[in-house]
């Protein structure tokens, strides 16, 4: 079934409409399509005011409800739609606004044959004519639209093909009743005679005089409202007036309107859809025109509108932030706690290994010092043998080298012994240094003087190098003489 | 219950909307981060401390430098047996050497016995020992070799004698030099000599 397929809500039975072909049926079955129904105006309380163009609609809405509640008679008790039509004139805006009572809609859908949960648009059946005005053409007309039905009679004024104003009149049962004539034949005589006098017989004149009256006072309540709308709208008289009466005439009308001076065209409205009616055919189009987004003039007085499903509240949206953002944050959590978690396991595991290793360090460490101890024994040992050693080494190196010494000490000593006794010299003293020096006193008679330097100069032969001596002295008949003897090196051939 | 409190939501002006919206999350991780983020970022950047530590104490060298060190000290344990060994081979080599030729080194002992030697020899060669004077020392001498002791020795006999008895001090094993002998030969008396004789000792 199309989107734009519209449910029409009537007493015994639904309408499905698609714009093409009106389905009746006796039950509710598509509870999902959008659902309209024409309240009745004995529901519908109205109220006009007007007010600064400079208000907002927000604020117009809520000056609306007071004002209904205040000046428009609505009983503060009660809980009410209210709805309003913003007419602008120039330097104000004219509010028509309507209200209907929850209560009295619900005991109005009650009596309906099927159970009623949402109804997505419920309007008066005086707007509905609108939906006749598809061309530019058509609209070039001021028109009345007068309905006449059983329940309810109402005259709409239609201005340039949108609605100014209605005005309720007497309905076939209020005129019955007023008239004591059967509704049956009051219908009857309305749809083959009219209001045209020659139609009716002599004995008939009654009858219609009592309809006259009625009618006349209607009539001339539209006009009253006719003539308070040109005020206000700037309303040039009526063309045409449509008779909406289940497509009948209504012969003689024309005589109560030229009485008030005008001279519309008077003819029935013929609108006939399907099997529908042609009223009802008005409203199937009109409601089919607003589902279908048609820009027209609407009130909507339903408190059964349909609900949004959860999911397009925006409510829901932040529900669906909360959870997902704690979602989001939880996941974070996890991750957060599982690195967290992680990095416990990795530091007690490097805890383990830390452990681990330090014991491993602390037996390495004493096995170390154990090994250490050790080989400072044995290097304090191998040091103490290697000085040992070397002092043995070195001491058995040297003991050839004193021995040369003392040798050369003697080898010395034997010389100058050796050479003194050759010149058969005298000693007073002698010093031997060492084995290199030598220091003597000599004495020699004075006539063996010479024995002296010849002890010198033997020396000398011998090898040693250095045979001074600094003063020879006379004294008592001899000579004393300090001979110095210094050898750096004994010669090889002295040797031998 | 939940359609009204939406209901009531959807009544709310324009700009209050926006507020709860952004409110919603900002207020959310508020909370989360006052109730678990802030105490688990701190906690994460002490265990990142901790592990950084961690991991900078193993890392350290330490098992590695002591493995290697207790190797190297064993290797070396190994080589200073051998070595000692050895030495004690090359020592036991001097020795005897040094025993082959009966060699004593200073010491209390070696002195005792030099003077015994002395002693026993001036006497066998006639010469009158008048005085012994011993000088401890410990001054350098030539390279390692250190003048250790000075004994200074006065005594008066036949000059040939005198030569004699300090030719078989010269004969001793130890490590000992004569010097400064002074030999003053009078016509009356015997001739009176003095010297020194210098022990050395070898030092490292």
């Amino acid at each position: 079934m199309a989107e734009e397929t519209i449910v029409f809500l009537e007493n015994e039975h639904t309408i499905v409409y698609d714009g093409k072909e009106p389905l009746f049926d006796t039950n509710h079955k598509n509870s999902n399509l959008f659902s309209t129904i024409a309240v009745p105006l004995k529901y519908i309380h109205s109220f006009s005011f007007k007010v600064s163009n400079s208000v907002g609609d927000d604020e117009l809405s809520m000056q609306t409800e007071l004002k209904m509640y205040k000046e428009g008679g609505l009983d503060a008790q009660k809980e009410y739609a209210i709805d309003f039509i913003k007419y602008d004139l120039g330097d104000e805006y004219l509010i028509e606004a309507f209200a209907l009572s929850y209560d009295d809609f619900n005991a109005y859908l009650s009596n309906f044959s099927y159970k009623i949960d949402v109804v997505d648009l419920a309007f008066p059946h005086f707007l509905a004519y609108e939906a006749l005005y598809t061309t530019e053409e058509a609209k070039k007309s001021n028109d009345l639209y007068i309905y006449i039905s059983e329940e309810e009679a109402f005259g709409a004024i239609y201005q340039n093909g949108r609605y100014i104003g209605h005005r309720v009149i007497n309905s076939l049962s209020a005129i019955s009743k007023r008239t004591g004539l059967e509704l049956v034949k009051l219908k009857e005589y309305l749809i083959e005679k009219g209001f045209k006098r020659d139609n009716y017989d002599l004995e008939e004149t009654l009858i219609l005089d009592t309809i006259f009256e009625v009618f006349s006072k209607d009539i001339e309540k539209i006009v009253y409202s006719i003539n308070h709308k040109r005020g206000l709208f700037g309303l040039a008289g009526i063309d045409k007036v449509f008779i909406d009466f289940d497509a009948n005439q209504l012969e003689g009308l024309e005589d109560f309107f030229s009485q008030y001076g005008f001279e519309p065209l008077i003819e029935p409205l013929v609108q006939h859809k399907g099997q529908a009616s042609s009223s009802v055919s008005i409203l199937l189009d009109y409601a089919f025109s607003l589902h279908e987004g048609v820009d027209l003039q609407h009130i909507n007085l339903t408190h059964l509108a349909r609900k949004k499903p959860l999911a397009q509240y925006l409510g829901f949206k932040y529900l669906l932030e909360t959870v997902s953002t704690l979602v989001i944050m939880l996941v974070v959590s996890f991750i957060v706690t599982y690195y967290l978690d992680k990095q416990k396991d990795e530091i007690t595991q490097l805890q383990i290994k830390a452990q681990i290793q330090k014991k491993k360090i602390q037996n390495l460490s004493l096995n170390l010092k154990k090994i250490k101890n050790k080989n400072n024994i044995l290097r304090k040992e191998k040091k103490e043998l290697e000085d040992k050693i070397f002092v043995y080494d070195t001491t058995f190196r040297i003991i050839p080298m004193i021995s040369q010494i003392s040798t050369k000490r003697q080898k010395m000593m034997n010389d100058i012994v050796k050479v003194l006794k050759k010149y058969h010299l005298s000693v007073s003293s002698m010093f031997q240094k060492d084995e290199k020096s030598f220091e003597i006193l000599l004495i020699s008679k004075a006539n063996r003087r010479s024995d002296i330097s010849k002890f010198m100069h033997n020396l000398i032969e011998m090898g040693y190098k250095n045979v001074t001596t600094r003063d020879i002295a006379y004294e008592k008949g001899v000579y004393k003489s300090k001979i110095y003897i210094n050898v750096k090196e004994v010669e090889p051939h002295a040797k031998r | 219950m939940l359609r009204d409190k939406f209901e009531e939501i959807e009544e709310l002006d324009t700009r209050t909307k926006t507020g709860i919206y952004i409110a919603i999350p900002l207020v959310l991780l508020a909370v989360f981060y006052f109730a678990f983020f802030a105490s688990a970022f701190d906690e994460f950047d002490a265990n990142q401390n901790k592990l950084h530590s961690l991991q900078k104490e193993l890392q350290k060298p330490t098992l590695r430098l002591v493995s290697a060190k207790i190797v190297r000290l064993k290797k070396e344990l190994i080589q200073n047996r051998t070595q000692i060994d050895e030495k004690r081979q090359q020592l036991n080599f001097f020795q005897k050497e040094l025993n082959s030729k009966s060699f004593l080194f200073i010491s209390k002992k070696s002195i005792s016995l030099f003077l015994n030697k002395l002693l026993g020899n001036s006497l066998h060669k006639d010469v009158l020992i008048q005085t012994i004077t011993l000088h401890n020392e410990n001054s350098p001498y030539i390279g390692n070799l250190k003048l250790k002791k000075v004994i200074d020795v006065n005594a008066s006999g036949r000059f040939l004698n005198e030569l004699s008895l300090l030719r078989s001090i010269e004969k001793s094993t130890m490590l000992i030099k004569v010097e400064n002998l002074q030999i003053i030969l009078k016509e009356t008396n015997m001739p009176i000599c003095s010297f020194e004789v210098k022990f050395f000792g070898v030092e490292r």
